[in-house]
């Protein structure tokens, strides 16, 4: 590769949060590029959600800056929210709404195409059955919730994606099924950042892996042409930092 | 039992539970305490009155030449003196003329008179012990135990709880009962202090007391039955709202609508009008047309029953008598009415506990609408009283003096 | 900046979540049912009441009026009832109507006492036996608002479904706004019904702008329960937390302050009893001749004037009747006594109710119910009103018949009307005398009076609604909407 790095699209400067005296990030750095998928991996309490909703600009940090495309995230809340989609733990959308209610609401009030044509399409792409759509999310199992809330990212047209947890709780299939989803855009040029603490699920799809511990960065791994991160380094890594 | 002295200094540990006990005893306290100062405020007036009439009748007296006058310009005093328990329901005292002042006129011009307290403050209601059992504890009690299963659901804790339960029952009907049993304490130990200082009557104020708890282990059932029914916290307090709604509002208004349009009562302005047309005529008709019914159904005056000038006292006071008279079957429907109203109300609160207990309290306090009937009944007495006193003057049977006039009848509050 | 668009949107879809949870319809179906009832049989009773009252009042007029030809005196005493008859709006609030007497005997030389309060005749029924209309919208329809909207916010903040929403380039003002806003047109929705109510009493005859005045009171304080719902929503880190909150802060103000505002103001200004005032105007009077003796030493003043007048040296002489004459000049100085007592007694419960009132700036609920018995003029200003036209009444007839003792009879006649049957007749006057009796007409305080009455209330009413606004906008933008990680 001799093209120049490409531009990073997600900046952690040395962010800081403290919470009640308590530092749940302290001086947490990466870059993500374009087209990246970033896994931020940690156990119980490590800091990683924070870390996203940082980047959501709902944590305001105490030091340091979350920068979108070189943007502080403080600066203009509503400029970030426009070039981010958002999957939140377990997908949380309405459970009394039927998946294209819940994909119609939240896509006007992003002002985003929300014609049924293109719903459906997106549903199609994430694969959930014709038959479900009509149905209240309340009796969706956890796997097709998650269907629907990446096909409202898709839909969001983003270029980039926070993804919180995004795998806990699914099926080894609905895994799969998502991973190459993801990986998929990523291949259309989108930014992904996701939280989780699934070392294998992350080895699989992340072509970079952050490894937050105590609100701290204690490794970073990159995969190089050809080579994915090795799982099993990031595990042992990931054990150590916990003795 | 040890159980539940457990769950009670549980429940003691929380915030919610502790701000609604301080809720409740300041609410008791103040209850009681602006009772207590009101019941005082009407004894005092009561002697006031008392005195005063005492003087005003000495004045009146002094002037008066004959019988027909000393009857016409005295008047007197009537009342109902609050009961010991009346501070902790001041019931229809607010509302209704507990005094009237009433002098030998045909009663029944006298006696309806309505205009008690301030008709502002009456429309407002009064903060009174009754009220804070009958409508508020209940509402605090729902706040206190509505979210008890759910908060335990939320937090993952219910299905434990239950499994590693030692009683047989439900843990969380201990759970409640010392919650209804903290929030009974809080609420009774002003009454009870309040009791024993005014030395009210053990036994009332001991029923009294059971009244309260009663009520509030009605609502105690109602909240378990609901939170064993619906498991989210919200829809349990909505169905208990709407609960504590119908219980303490619709019924009684819907019982009230029932009772009144089922039993009607003569339009007191028809009553009135009728009696002063009675009365007055009779200054038009000939003498005789008055006297002659008199004697009918007063057969002791017929001796003394000729008038001979165009005016006399006698006839004057006879055909006032009359007028009561002319009017008495209605005045007797109107009290009729009123009384098998209540008592149909009494019926109906069975369907309201809320009702039930008001009504009890007022019962026990002597402030309902049944001790202010038996107190215009006295007052009907006392003026029957005053008749027999003054007639033998007013016919001639024995001869009027102002020593005479010692013996006038006094007011006395009929035994309750 | 707010985004018109996402506000309605999210207040659409507030609604759509109310339609599909059974506890919110049912609550609604409950208090809807609630208020038509009440405004319904309310409506019912005031009017067969007022309908009764104005009925009565015309009979006893005719009757008064029809009398035959009678010492002037004689009518005096007779005297004359007049009913009150409630105010239009009274179908929507009867404010004091149930706790005042309705009947009232007028006579010479006394002021009697409102007869026959609705009350008298009723069964003890509790606190809340009459639902009227005001107080299902003062008392049930925030409950009804608290139980459907309690969760609004808070629910969303415990799924965390909200910060979805923030991504969508949604601001938390625009969600809070939204949210307000779906709950503001609930309240809306339930004051149709009261639209009605007093459009119909506009049809009835009272003042358009009252009516519409008498509505917006009601829509405001409505919008004080919807910001202080969405203010609690927003506030509470759980929905369950809201709930508590609200029904504790909807039992404070709307159950527990009035009677408080009621008994302190009892305790702080106790009023005289009826009857004790009764006695102090009598010991007052005994210094006022009593009109029926012309002899009584207190109108010597009296004749002399009246023999140097008209130069003559006896009553006798006098052209006029100077029994008619005394008559009028005590029952002027009577009423001159009986007015300042009644006076005293308006003021002092003017002040209770003023003491009362104050509360109001503690609770909307108390200002709203303040607000509503101005507007519709059923407040204890208006019945005191009624006294005092009552009592103008009873002077007005009272002189004009003792006029016509002075003028038409003879000093001679009257002297001696006792002899004999036929002297007795000389003293009678024919019945036309009796039309000086005027109608009762009795018109509700004036149109700016009770406008310009409910503006402080009014003006309560905004501040809370502006307060619990700010308090909502305060807790979306400040920290009250970030998370922990």
């Amino acid at each position: 590769m001799n093209s120049s790095p490409p531009k990073p699209v997600l900046t952690a400067e040395s962010l800081t949060v403290d919470r009640g005296g308590h530092q749940v990030l302290s001086g947490v750095e990466f870059s993500i590029a374009q087209g990246e998928i970033f896994a931020l991996l940690g156990g119980n309490g490590a800091g990683k959600s924070t870390t996203l909703l940082t980047f959501l600009g709902f944590v305001t940090p105490t030091s340091g800056v979350a920068r979108v495309n070189g943007q502080s995230v403080h600066e203009d809340i509503k400029a970030i929210h426009k070039q981010v989609a958002y999957l939140p733990e377990a997908a949380n959308l309405y459970p009394h709404l039927n998946a294209r209610e819940n994909l119609d609401y939240f896509l006007s009030l992003a002002k985003a195409d929300n014609s049924r044509a293109r719903i459906d399409s997106a549903l199609d792409m994430v694969g959930l059955a014709a038959s479900a759509r009509d149905r209240r999310l309340e009796a969706y199992s956890k796997g097709m919730r998650q269907k629907v809330g990446i096909a409202l990212a898709i839909l969001r047209d983003a270029p980039i994606l926070l993804l919180d947890e995004p795998t806990s709780g699914l099926d080894p299939v609905a895994i799969d099924e998502f991973n190459s989803l993801v990986v998929a855009l990523a291949g259309e040029g989108t930014t992904v950042l996701m939280v989780t603490h699934d070392v294998y699920g992350a080895c699989q799809v992340a072509r970079h892996i952050g490894l937050l511990q105590k609100g701290q960065m204690v490794g970073d791994f990159r995969a190089s042409a050809g080579n994915p991160i090795s799982a099993d380094e990031v595990h042992r890594k990931f054990t150590e930092s916990h003795l | 039992m040890g159980n539940l002295a457990l769950e009670v200094r549980y429940a003691l540990r929380e915030r919610v539970v502790i701000a609604s006990l301080v809720l409740a005893f300041a609410m008791a306290s103040y209850a009681v305490i602006t009772g207590k100062l009101e019941v005082d405020e009407q004894r005092s007036e009561i002697s006031t009155l008392v005195r005063e009439t005492e003087s005003d009748q000495d004045h009146v007296l002094g002037q008066q030449p004959d019988a027909g006058g000393a009857a016409y310009y005295v008047h007197h005093v009537t009342y109902q003196p609050p009961s010991a328990l009346a501070f902790a329901a001041l019931g229809s005292r607010g509302e209704l003329p507990w005094q009237h002042r009433v002098r030998m006129l045909a009663l029944e011009g006298q006696i309806y008179e309505t205009d008690a307290g301030n008709p502002a403050l009456s429309r407002l209601g009064r903060l009174d012990f009754a009220f804070l059992t009958s409508v508020l504890l209940p509402l605090i009690l729902i706040l206190l135990l509505y979210d008890l299963d759910g908060r335990e659901r939320r937090d993952g804790r219910y299905e434990l709880l239950s499994a590693t339960s030692a009683s047989k029952g439900s843990p969380f009907f201990v759970k409640a009962g010392a919650r209804t049993l903290l929030l009974f304490a809080a609420s009774a130990t002003p009454f009870a202090v309040m009791a024993a200082f005014v030395s009210a009557p053990l036994g009332p104020s001991l029923v009294v007391a059971a009244v309260v708890a009663l009520h509030l282990c009605f609502w105690l059932v109602i909240c378990r039955l609901v939170a064993v029914r619906f498991t989210q916290a919200s829809s349990s307090a909505t169905v208990l709202l709407a609960g504590w709604l119908l219980f303490s509002m619709a019924v009684p208004a819907a019982a009230r609508i029932v009772v009144e349009s089922s039993v009607p009562v003569p339009a007191g302005g028809e009553l009135l009008l009728a009696q002063r047309e009675a009365v007055n005529d009779a200054w038009d008709l000939p003498k005789a047309d008055t006297m002659e019914p008199f004697v009918a159904s007063h057969p002791e005056w017929r001796d003394h029953a000729e008038v001979t000038q165009p005016f006399e006292w006698k006839w004057y006071y006879a055909f006032q008598q009359m007028g009561d008279e002319f009017v008495a079957s209605e005045s007797a429907q109107l009290r009729a009415g009123i009384t098998r109203r209540d008592n149909l109300m009494g019926v109906a609160a069975l369907l309201s506990p809320p009702l039930a207990t008001e009504r009890w309290l007022t019962r026990l306090a002597a402030t309902d609408r049944a001790h202010h009937q038996r107190y215009i009944q006295c007052v009907r007495g006392f003026h029957a009283a005053l008749r027999e006193f003054h007639y033998p003057m007013l016919f001639g049977a024995s001869e009027y003096s102002p020593e005479k006039m010692a013996g006038l009848p006094k007011y006395q509050p009929c035994d309750e | 900046m707010m985004d018109k668009a996402a506000v309605v949107r999210i207040a659409r879809e507030e609604w759509r979540f109310w339609l599909r949870s059974r506890t919110a319809v049912a609550a609604a179906a409950v208090v809807f049912i609630l208020v038509i009832t009440s405004l319904v049989s309310t409506a019912i009773r005031i009017e067969t009441e007022r309908e009764a009252r104005l009925q009565l009042q015309a009979i006893a007029e005719e009757t008064f009026r029809s009398q035959p030809a009678r010492h002037p005196h004689r009518m005096i005493h007779y005297g004359h009832y007049v009913f009150r008859a409630p105010a239009p709006l009274a179908t929507a609030d009867p404010g004091v109507d149930p706790y005042t007497g309705t009947v009232m005997f007028l006579e010479g030389h006394k002021q009697n006492s409102a007869t026959f309060s609705p009350r008298y005749t009723q069964a003890d029924a509790g606190p809340y036996a009459f639902l009227s209309p005001a107080l299902t919208y003062q008392l049930l329809v925030p409950l009804l608002l608290i139980v459907v909207g309690f969760a609004c916010l808070a629910r969303e903040r415990e799924t965390r479904t909200d910060q979805l929403v923030f991504t969508m380039a949604v601001n938390p003002g625009s969600f809070w706004l939204g949210k307000s806003l779906a709950l503001a047109a609930l309240a809306f929705a339930t004051l149709v019904p009261l639209g009605f109510v007093a459009g119909n009493a506009w049809l009835q005859g009272e003042n358009g702008w009252i009516a519409l005045t008498f509505w917006l009171g009601y829509a405001v304080y409505l919008l004080c329960w919807v910001f202080l719902i969405t203010a609690c929503s927003v506030w509470s880190k759980r929905a369950s937390t809201s709930l508590l909150a609200l029904l504790a802060c909807w039992m404070v103000l709307n159950v527990l302050l009035p009677r408080i505002a009621s008994s302190a103001a009892d305790a702080w200004a106790p009023l005289a009893g009826k009857v004790q005032s009764d006695l102090e105007i009598a010991r007052e009077l005994r210094d006022v001749g009593d009109g029926h003796n012309a002899n009584d030493p207190s109108f010597a003043k009296l004749r002399a004037q009246l023999l140097a007048q008209y130069d003559v040296s006896s009553v006798e002489e006098l052209p006029i009747n100077f029994r008619g004459v005394v008559a009028e000049a005590a029952e002027e100085e009577l009423t001159e006594t009986l007015n300042r007592f009644a006076d005293r007694r308006f003021d002092q419960e003017l002040a209770q109710a003023e003491l009362a009132n104050a509360f109001s700036l503690l609770s909307p609920y108390l200002a709203l119910k303040s607000f509503s018995i101005t507007t519709a003029s059923t407040n204890i200003g208006q019945h005191h009103l009624f006294l005092r036209s009552a009592e103008a009444l009873r002077f007005s007839f009272v002189q004009s018949l003792n006029k016509v003792h002075a003028e038409v009879l003879t000093y001679a006649d009257d002297v001696n009307r006792s002899v004999d049957q036929q002297s007795e007749q000389r003293t009678r006057v024919d019945a036309h005398h009796w039309r000086v009796l005027e109608d009762f007409d009795w018109e509700p305080a004036s149109v700016s009076d009770r406008l310009s009455g409910s503006l402080p209330f009014f003006g309560m009413l905004l501040m809370w609604a502006l307060a619990a606004s700010i308090l909502g906008w305060i807790g979306t933008s400040r920290g009250a909407w970030s998370q922990d990680g």
